[in-house]
């Protein structure tokens, strides 16, 4: 729920708001079954939206799914009534007949763009990895942020939410427990078996009878260690990695849909936590394995505690990818670094092993991307390489390199991960993340790398390539940024680190042959821990608050331009927001403070957003950063390096400056009248019409000297909200037989002539009454 | 505004100075009035529970200003203040401004602007509107904070308005 909600945030922060009235307001990039094009074929839609009352000529619009071709396809002369929507079919098919685009929409997630015929982008989304059936559109419908839902083909949104695209083997990966996975082999001496079959006899599995979370058993599976340097680092423990083959001795056998699973030791991992967080992460912007945390059995003794991994195989790709019949290629041991070796698969067989359609054994495909990739001029490069590579699904994966200073990965190592070809463009897949968190140094600074400025740069064309490239590297920096802001910040981190430490810290603790003690794995949570050979491990926490940092630094524009106030480039009614959601923050002043429009030097503040805020430059956001807005009104620049995700509403402060500000905003021109709509639209305002009376619990609670108490009216009426002693005497009237219009509103109580103590706040409106506590401290 | 609007608005200034200064030193001539900002209400003395709108006012605003911010300290023992419903938008700045209040502490932070695009205002009028309602029986005290008051060009530029006269408004709980 808490990693939805930050999803949620997310997705709010990267939809914009449009221009004209005219919205993209629906799409689905993977239909299987919703609606059909004229010829029976289930392709990607998008569903524009007029919001306006009058009818618009849409002639000259563009559609684009790649912001270095933002003409990509041009909309032909039709025009969309007033308040009415129109399908667009995205099956690069234009030559078809009706409305279909040039360009596909990606499954795994990419930017869509809308532009009016001087090119101005009118509207934009971005989406990340699609269920099928489940379209991401606005709610409400027109005007609201994007959300999943069920498919509204050419109708309003109804905002419902999709059923969850499950099967059985979720259940293999819940996180709300650890697992238990028994086996019992059919032999006494399996230690020495296993280890045999691995050292000595190529890998070979060795059949075992497996009994899941007692329940489930499943006889003769096919068992064998696992690993290469991990394997090594192990080999003299008790508790090495496993690789469960379920299917190897009967082709149809399964443990819930699943063939494969793999039990990875933690080695090098002392918090136990670097896969689990680290996938976790990587899965809101790529394809990545599902995990969870099991206790492995043998007989009835316990080995210990493993991170259990989904195996990158078939089924994966079913699940991830709408192409799912194509070449699957893993990276070798020693490295593959995508450099142009020649035009056969001899050239390349040291560097990948083809994992899927070994019978066919093409890999013209592969061959062709790497030629490209190493010698398409800079010019068409990006035209080029879209069709060979799913940039942006690249560029995500280079950006969480760089942010979990993952570098036992291409970025570093060259290595641990897989390469899919799907929809003819090749797609990177992670894998191993035992050394994410800064773990594999090898000359690598984890806390200070250069994101640009990468030593093997030469050595590894991919990232050469993409950082040379303006438009790429500028995607690539806003992913980075995204990540920070988002799944990665070390406020999301740490709330991970919380859940999994409630989860597993008791079998931690009874984990007997665990390869670190339990101290150790209580230190690294917070801190830096040394393992065998003097080798240092960072901390969970540190780690992230220090890399974070040092990302934030590298990335952000130390540029402020007065009145763009959330940094996107224009002044316009998006800059109240970072005023009202960082009201009386206080950071480094600027040299010069002025409203004059121009860029000025700005030392980042702790919250970087803040620095944006601070219009005048004094140091402190407050009503005369406001001003600014006005000044500058329509102003624009081209130093936009990030927007800001300043409006967090699962903050209930940021929730509940914004409404103030709705409260507050006086006026009826163009700039109050799109401020109000924004926050109604951020507020879901139009969603809230009341239902029911109510009374919101206050916060801060406790409080010293002022909180926010919200309530709501079904009708207007005379409302009176008066403060009650725990003896029951009546101690304040902030609000008493006042007359109140119907729907939401915030009152702010002081408490400074209150003692400190707890009290009864007791609101009444004609025959209604709520009663609620809150508590002053000093 | 543009340089030419700013050189004749100097120019007007001038214009009256030397109307002023040149008149018969025995004669007691027009007198330029300071400008000065300050609350009236049609109700000083209120009940508990009872609400009354104080409006903020500004007289003789010679040289025009694109935006003005400010604070206003009431006292909160007194009298409540509600941003969410309790201010509204004065003649002297038009429908199209940008008015923002914002209640921190016993502190109304105030900002109210043109948009890029409109003309400088002067004159005299209502900038806004306040409601307050009594709290307890006592004096509460409505006054602008001097060194938050700050006055700006429609280039940003904050204009140094020193002689300002500034008056404050007690209102009167029962």
């Amino acid at each position: 729920m808490k990693l939805l909600n930050v999803l949620l945030c997310l997705l709010v922060s990267v939809s914009t708001l449009p221009a004209q009235g005219m919205v993209i307001n629906e799409l689905l990039a993977r239909n299987d079954t919703t609606a059909a094009d004229q010829d029976g074929e289930y392709d990607d839609w998008i569903e524009l939206y007029n919001n306006s009352n009058t009818a618009v000529s849409l002639h000259g619009y563009f559609l684009t799914d790649d912001n270095a071709d933002l003409t990509k396809w041009m909309l032909p002369d039709t025009s969309i009534a007033a308040n009415a929507f129109l399908i667009i079919w995205a099956d690069n098919d234009d030559m078809q007949s009706g409305l279909h685009t040039n360009f596909r929409l990606s499954g795994s997630g990419e930017t869509l763009f809308m532009l009016s015929q001087d090119t101005t982008i009118t509207d934009q989304v971005t989406f990340w990895s699609q269920r099928s059936d489940a379209s991401y559109g606005r709610y409400p419908n027109g005007v609201g942020d994007f959300k999943q839902m069920i498919p509204t083909f050419s109708s309003p949104n109804s905002g419902n939410e999709p059923g969850r695209e499950t099967d059985a083997s979720d259940i293999l990966f819940t996180d709300s427990l650890v697992h238990s996975y028994k086996l019992e082999f059919y032999t006494d001496n399996w230690e020495d078996s296993l280890r045999i079959n691995f050292e000595q006899l190529g890998q070979i599995f060795m059949p075992a009878r497996l009994t899941y979370n007692n329940t489930i058993i499943l006889d003769s599976i096919g068992v064998r260690y696992k690993g290469n340097s991990s394997y090594a680092m192990s080999r003299n423990t008790r508790k090495k990695s496993f690789k469960l083959r379920f299917d190897k001795y009967d082709n149809d056998k399964r443990l819930y849909e699943m063939e494969r699973l793999n039990f990875n030791n933690c080695v090098n991992d002392p918090s136990f936590m670097r896969e689990t967080i680290g996938y976790s992460i990587a899965r809101r912007y790529i394809a990545a394995p599902r995990t969870a945390y099991a206790e492995l059995y043998v007989e009835d003794e316990l080995i210990g505690l493993y991170v259990v991994a989904e195996q990158i195989d078939e089924l994966f790709i079913d699940k991830n990818f709408t192409d799912r019949n194509e070449n699957l290629f893993k990276a070798a041991e020693n490295g593959a670094a995508m450099i142009y070796r020649g035009n056969t698969k001899n050239d390349y067989i040291a560097e990948y092993e083809l994992k899927t359609n070994e019978n066919r054994d093409d890999w013209t495909s592969l061959i062709e991307m790497i030629d490209s990739l190493n010698h398409t001029p800079d010019s068409t490069f990006v035209q080029v390489m879209s069709n060979h590579l799913d940039l942006d699904n690249i560029i995500r994966h280079l950006a969480f390199n760089m942010v979990l200073s993952h570098f036992d990965s291409y970025t570093g190592s060259g290595r641990n991960y897989y390469l899919y070809e799907n929809d003819n463009r090749f797609t990177v897949i992670p894998w191993d993340f035992n050394e994410v968190f800064g773990v594999y140094g090898n000359n690598w600074n984890v806390i200070t790398q250069d994101v640009f400025n990468i030593s093997n740069i030469n050595q590894r064309p991919l990232i050469k390539r993409i950082l040379d490239n303006d438009s790429l590297r500028q995607r690539y920096v806003s992913y980075i940024g995204d990540m920070i802001s988002g799944p990665a910040s070390t406020d999301s981190v740490n709330v991970m680190i919380d859940d999994v430490y409630s989860l597993i810290g008791g079998s931690v603790q009874s984990d007997p042959n665990k390869h670190y003690n339990y101290q150790m794995f209580l230190d690294n949570i917070d801190s830096d821990v040394r393992i065998e050979l003097g080798r240092l491990v960072p901390g969970l926490r540190s780690f992230s608050a220090a890399r974070n940092a040092n990302l934030t630094m590298q990335i952000y524009s130390n540029e402020v331009y007065p009145g763009d106030c959330d940094n996107n480039g224009v002044v316009n009614e998006l800059d109240i927001l970072p005023i009202a959601a960082y009201f009386l923050h206080e950071g480094n002043p600027r040299d010069r403070t002025s409203f004059n429009w121009g860029a000025e030097d700005a030392l980042l503040w702790d919250n970087p957003a803040a620095t944006f805020a601070d219009a005048n430059g004094d140091g402190r956001v407050d009503e005369v950063d406001v001003i600014a807005i006005g000044v500058n009104w329509g102003n624009t620049h081209e130093n936009v390096t990030l927007s800001f995700e300043v409006f967090n509403l699962d903050n209930p402060t940021y929730r509940s400056n914004l409404k103030f500000l709705y409260s507050s905003l006086q006026g009826h021109g163009e700039a109050v009248t799109a401020m109000k709509m924004l926050l109604e639209s951020i507020l879901d305002l139009n969603s809230e019409m009341p239902i029911q009376y109510s009374l919101d619990q206050n916060y801060p609670n406790p409080f010293n000297p002022t909180t926010s108490i919200g309530f709501t009216l079904l009708k207007s009426g005379l409302v009176t909200l008066e403060i009650y002693d725990v003896t029951g005497r009546l101690v304040m009237t902030p609000l008493l037989l006042q007359q109140l219009n119907s729907g939401h509103h915030q009152l702010l109580l002081n408490g400074s002539g209150l003692a400190a103590g707890s009290y009864l706040y007791r609101i009444h409106s004609g025959s209604w009454s709520s009663v609620k506590s809150l508590t002053v401290v000093k | 505004m543009s340089n030419i609007m700013r050189l004749s608005n100097q120019l007007i200034l001038l214009l009256i100075l030397i109307v002023v200064t040149g008149c018969d030193e025995n004669s007691p001539g027009p007198v330029i009035e300071p400008t000065r900002m300050y609350f009236t209400s049609d109700n000083n003395v209120l009940s508990v529970g009872s609400t009354v709108e104080v409006e903020f006012r500004i007289d003789n605003l010679i040289v025009p200003i694109f935006a003005l911010s400010c604070q206003i300290n009431y006292n909160s023992d007194v009298l409540s203040f509600n941003d969410s419903t309790g201010t509204g938008l004065g003649d002297m700045f038009g429908g199209d401004a940008l008015l923002f209040v914002r209640d921190e502490d016993s502190t109304i932070h105030l900002s109210l602007t043109q948009i890029q695009g409109e003309q400088e205002i002067g004159g005299s009028g209502m900038l806004c509107s306040f409601r307050f309602s009594g709290v307890s029986a006592g004096q509460g005290q409505i006054e602008i904070v001097r060194d938050e008051l700050h006055f700006y060009d429609d280039e940003g530029n904050e204009i140094d308005y020193g002689s300002v006269e500034i008056g404050d408004i007690t209102l009167v709980v029962q």
